[in-house]
């Protein structure tokens, strides 16, 4: 049999185990669990090399399915006593649980239908959207990686290479002392000074890259942060307040 | 102090204003009456809302009093520019539902119906406001419950928790 079907598809075992049953046409009371077992083995075998949160829940199905199985094919005792419990049908713990999941299921695609605005229902004035964004501080959200700064940093490299000019060597320039000088120049957060300027007045390129080392170090060390104020928005840097670790 | 009929229309003018619920005491706090009129007011205004002249209603639930619009009319506000809500994944309506009609409910209860792992998805619903912590179940290991909150109902259209379809006990 041919699954086109990814197991990330489904929402877990029994979501996968509902698709089975629905394809073979089977009732959920009588499921025919031979060929069940076996298409959802062929299933997950096919599957496993998928990097899945929940493969051990999906595994932990397939060995249901295969006791089941099993114990399918034992003879079943006939109930001598009419007052003893009458022997269960092996299936039975499970279709409880996938009757209830399918119940779920069903409802999860009303309010599915509800939030859509589908099917009847009522609106409620809406929380205007400057009171909701106080959820997430946005200096918070917009923290600039490492890379994006290198990304940001080789941009103004190509854009500033004719500028830059080649003096002979006078010197190393020393990153220790860039890191001091940023620490002098650039302002305490929330105060923040945009990144491209801080090489405005560099005009060597062994400078523009002291100065830029120096940068990374510091964002390293939690002692600057690097934010943008909107996405795609231009890359600023400021000092984190020193009783204030970063978030 | 207002008339009856003014402190009627003062409700509806706080009402009005409140995207979310507002709570019986402090709507008497900022009426000056008793919390046994400010009840009564609101029943008044409650029916007075009800009759078919209006799209609005005013609903109580736990949370409080709030106005909503009527649902036979969904459809024509609908039709009208409003923001859409951001879509929830299958796991987060599933979980939803499993609250809903539970609640209040355990992380591992919820498992035990999905047959998967709900933290990250439980995790994203509190964040979202749509289920709150409620305490812990007296059983062993104290796991918390989760309950569906006031934004649950905003986000889902529905004044209770009775607006949802009934679930068939026996399944």
């Amino acid at each position: 049999m041919d699954y086109q079907v990814r197991l990330e598809a489904f929402e877990g075992p029994l979501d996968l185990l509902l698709h089975l049953i629905e394809k073979n046409k089977v009732d959920i009371y009588d499921i025919p669990i031979a060929v069940i077992t076996d298409q959802y083995l062929a299933f997950i075998a096919d599957s496993v090399e998928a990097d899945l949160e929940n493969l051990a829940d999906f595994l932990l199905m397939a060995a249901t399915l295969v006791s089941i199985k099993s114990r399918m094919l034992l003879p079943r005792r006939k109930v001598v006593d009419e007052d003893e419990e009458a022997e269960e049908d092996p299936r039975e713990q499970l279709v409880q649980r996938l009757a209830l999941y399918r119940q779920y299921k069903e409802l999860a695609s009303h309010l599915a239908a509800r939030e859509e605005g589908e099917e009847p229902r009522v609106y409620y004035r809406e929380i205007p959207a400057d009171e909701q964004e106080e959820v997430v501080p946005v200096e918070v959200k917009l923290e600039v990686s490492i890379s994006e700064l290198v990304k940001a940093f080789q941009a103004l490299w190509q854009e500033k290479t004719d500028e830059f000019s080649y003096p002979l060597p006078q010197g190393d320039v020393d990153v220790g002392e860039k890191i001091a000088e940023l620490l002098q120049r650039l302002p305490v957060l929330p105060d923040a000074m945009v990144f491209q300027d801080l090489f405005w007045d560099v005009h060597s390129r062994r400078e523009a890259l002291a100065l830029f080392l120096a940068l990374l170090e510091l964002v390293r060390q939690r002692r600057v942060r690097a934010v943008q104020e909107e996405q795609f928005g231009c890359i600023v840097v400021g000092l984190q307040p020193e009783d204030d670790s970063p978030a | 102090m207002l008339l009856r009929q003014e402190l009627k229309a003062a409700i509806e003018a706080v009402l009005f204003t409140r995207a979310e619920p507002i709570d019986i005491e402090e709507l008497s706090r900022a009426l000056g009456v008793s919390v046994q009129d400010t009840r009564e007011i609101l029943q008044e205004l409650i029916s007075e809302y009800n009759r078919s002249e209006h799209g609005i209603q005013v609903v109580e639930s736990d949370a409080g009093y709030t106005m909503c619009t009527k649902p036979e009319y969904f459809r024509y506000v609908n039709n009208t520019n409003r923001s859409v809500t951001r879509r929830l994944s299958q796991a987060a309506l599933e979980t939803l539902a499993i609250v809903a009609y539970q609640q209040p409910v355990t992380r591992p209860e919820i498992e035990a119906i999905r047959g998967v792992r709900v933290e990250g998805v439980l995790n994203m619903l509190v964040d979202r406001g749509l289920v709150a912590e409620a305490g812990r179940k007296d059983v062993p290991g104290r796991p918390l419950l989760y309950v569906t909150t006031a934004e649950f109902l905003r986000i889902f259209g529905i004044t209770s928790l009775d607006d949802l379809p009934r679930k068939d006990e026996e399944a």
